[in-house]
């Protein structure tokens, strides 16, 4: 019970704190005052301190079953495994706004300390509207959604977290794109806080850059993690169903993509200035419309979690920083115009403009792909798109991102010419080649002749400027010492290509287990065989087996030497409720992905049997592209760890 | 309950936040020796 009041009243205090920073840093930035913009900052690391401090209350009220909490009684109980109790921190509402919070919180403060080589103003207005954002969410945590809640009678047990999170994927996924989801406030509060001190150079570009690479390879982890989670546990033999909350993850992270690229134009030439500045703040805004589409339930979506009363809430917060954004944009805009010639269409910077156009066509699509329920629903008649709808309307959009991907990269900056023809050889050559291998076995869908060919001829490209390396690295004279110095003066290209490498291979195993999926129905004997696409699976009996929090009924399913066992669990405390556990064979040419949809009277079960072509191509080129953009930034530049602002001799005692 | 541990919260984070305005210039001197 009194961690009960503990944690509220450091949720209290946070609040009361982040008022004051935000108030405090405003006023110490506009008016300068070097002493009062440090208290408004040490104000902001004292409000991620009292998050923290609530955090580890919630955390010891959880693990120590402190069932007095109402949130404690609704995400855990005592069958369920110490992990997963661990993680009901952020399972539910109340807690993910915490750890929302706490993370903001958290990586704010760092983005404070390093943020000295920024000015005075430009750091106090960031601190001012990262304390403000800290605000807002502190305000519906005390009021609205406090994980603090105490319950008038203290049950002897508590509900249970809900079957589908009770898996290991709980303890990756949501941890990682909450904090990606969290983590886009500060890009967003350096722009902001750049064009209200009316700075729009490079400076800042610097600074908000990392901030939004974090935020982006937070999201890109969270996403993939997210579809190889769904993909084991939903069992319905995909990854990515176009549902509200896997588009407004999605929506987020291709806008940082663009500015990711687009920020390039501004360091090499200057140009795209009021541009940048859009994308972040659109980003952020993505976020928070987002959050409050998945969190207010006024979009159907196969995700039940979390629909409350904090609707409103997020409404009006995604109404304010619409407003705000959007003024500050239209207030600064003429000081953001590029003067000078227009770039040249055909040069690195016409590519980078080109692939932001398309990629924010692709977050339209998706946006009103995701708002469509809404929007119709106001008219009377609500409608609902599809799959169909979103790849017909992205995928050309994609297939044209991939182009430029292939050519991009090979464009000089400024203009083209001759060379640019040359060096188009290799990508061209790579489709062409894919092109005909595909059309020789007699493949004839045009979207089959075109991703795949472009996944190649992506890598086509990154191939031959790998090689360009390697011949420059020979002419130097070779040597590991020549290679090291080579690759680290040019780490950040270098590493944007390995990204790229592996988004092909992303694309060449979304195409494969899309384009050649085959699916099967069946009912079984045991000791009969199925065969699915070339693979023969015999069924040789099931059993029921008695967890802990949950019964199972398993399946043997033999699969050459292996034996698969998918199983259905059912959670007798939750009302009966169960869920399919998925049995999956993975090799680097298919997955063989058998799924239990029950036992009959008759000895018999019954399986629906999938053959997913290359998924595991999807899981690698995920981790091949944070690998990239890891080694490309990891020391790119050490943060500027300085004191904060110039040391001033303080005025209290001097008399 | 809830708000006697804010109270104390606050009271408790006070010093730090407030440092730069309660600082003396010994202070400063001793900060500037040691850094």
């Amino acid at each position: 019970m009194i961690l009960a009041y503990l944690g509220a009243g450091a949720l209290l205090a946070g609040l009361v704190m982040g008022l004051f920073s935000a108030m405090l840093s405003f006023w110490a930035g506009w008016s300068q005052n070097v002493v009062m913009v440090q208290v408004g900052r040490r104000a902001f690391y004292a409000t991620a301190a009292m998050l923290v401090i609530a955090s580890v209350v919630l955390e010891t009220a959880l693990l120590t079953h402190d069932f007095s909490l109402a949130y404690v009684t609704e995400h855990s109980d005592l069958s369920t495994p110490i992990a997963l109790v661990a993680a009901a921190f952020y399972g539910g509402q109340e807690g993910s706004l915490l750890y929302w919070a706490l993370i903001l919180g958290l990586l704010g403060s760092v983005a404070l300390v390093a943020s000295a080589t920024l000015g005075l103003r430009v750091a106090a207005y960031a601190a001012g509207i990262m304390a403000a954002i800290l605000s807002f969410f502190l305000v519906v945590l005390v009021l609205v959604a406090s994980p603090f809640d105490v319950l008038q009678i203290t049950p002897p047990d508590g509900l249970g977290l809900n079957p589908v999170l009770r898996d290991g994927g709980m303890l990756i996924h949501p941890p990682v794109i909450l904090a990606g989801f969290a983590s886009f406030a500060i890009p967003f509060s350096f722009a902001a806080a750049a064009l209200l001190a009316g700075r729009s150079d490079a400076a800042w570009i610097a600074h908000t850059r990392r901030f939004a690479l974090l935020a982006w390879g937070l999201q890109s982890t969270g996403l993939l993690l997210g579809m190889w989670w769904a993909y084991h546990v939903l069992g319905w033999g995909g990854y990515w169903g176009w549902d509200p909350v896997e588009n407004v993850a999605l929506m987020p992270w291709l806008a940082t993509t663009a500015y990711l690229h687009s920020s390039q134009v501004q360091e090499r030439r200057g140009r795209l200035r009021g541009w940048n500045f859009g994308l972040v703040i659109l980003a952020f805004l993505l976020v928070v419309f987002g959050t409050f589409i998945v969190r207010s339930g006024i979009v159907p979506s196969v995700h039940t979690f979390a629909v409350s009363s904090i609707g409103p809430w997020f409404f009006g917060f995604l109404g304010a920083c619409l407003v705000f954004s959007v003024g500050l944009l239209a207030i600064r805009g003429g000081t953001l115009k590029t003067r000078g010639e227009p770039a040249p269409a055909v040069s690195r910077e016409g590519a980078f403009a080109l692939q932001n156009l398309l990629l924010i066509g692709v977050v339209a699509v998706v946006l009103w792909g995701t708002i469509l329920p809404l929007v119709s629903g106001m008219t009377g008649q609500e409608r609902v798109v599809g799959a169909a709808y979103y790849e017909r309307a992205a995928g050309p959009l994609f297939a044209a991102i991939l182009v430029l991907m292939a050519a991009g990269p090979l464009v000089p900056w400024r203009h083209a010419g001759a060379p640019l023809v040359r060096a188009l050889r290799w990508p061209a050559g790579a489709f062409a080649l894919i092109v005909a291998v595909l059309f020789a076995s007699g493949v004839r869908s045009l979207p089959a002749l075109l991703g795949i060919p472009l996944g190649a001829a992506v890598a086509g490209t990154v191939l031959y400027e790998y090689f360009r390396a390697a011949m420059r690295w020979r002419r130097a004279g070779a040597g590991w010492a020549r290679a090291v110095a080579l690759v680290s003066r040019k780490r950040r290209r270098y590493g944007a290509y390995l990204a790229h490498l592996g988004l092909a291979v992303v694309v060449l195993g979304l195409a494969g287990s899309h384009f050649w999926q085959q699916e099967k129905d069946v009912t079984l004997q045991p000791g009969q065989q199925v065969s699915v696409a070339g693979y023969s699976l015999t069924y040789t009996g099931s059993q029921v087996r008695q967890l802990s929090d949950h019964s199972e009924l398993i399946a043997a399913m033999q699969l050459g030497d292996r034996t698969l066992q998918p199983a259905r669990a059912t959670y007798a405390s939750l009302g009966g409720q169960s869920l399919t556990h998925v049995a999956i064979s993975s090799s680097p040419i298919a997955d063989v992905y058998v799924v239990l949809a029950g036992t009959n009277g008759d000895g018999s079960a019954s399986f629906r049997i999938f053959v997913n072509p290359l998924v595991t191509w999807i899981w690698s080129g995920g981790a091949v592209i944070i690998l990239g953009v890891l080694l490309g930034n990891a020391r790119e530049r050490r943060f500027a760890v300085a004191p904060a602002v110039v040391r001033v001799p303080s005025t209290v005692g001097a008399s | 309950m809830t708000l006697l541990f804010a109270t104390l919260l606050l009271f408790a984070a006070g010093p730090f936040v407030l440092w730069p305005l309660i600082r003396t210039p010994e202070d400063d001197l001793e900060d500037g020796v040691r850094g």
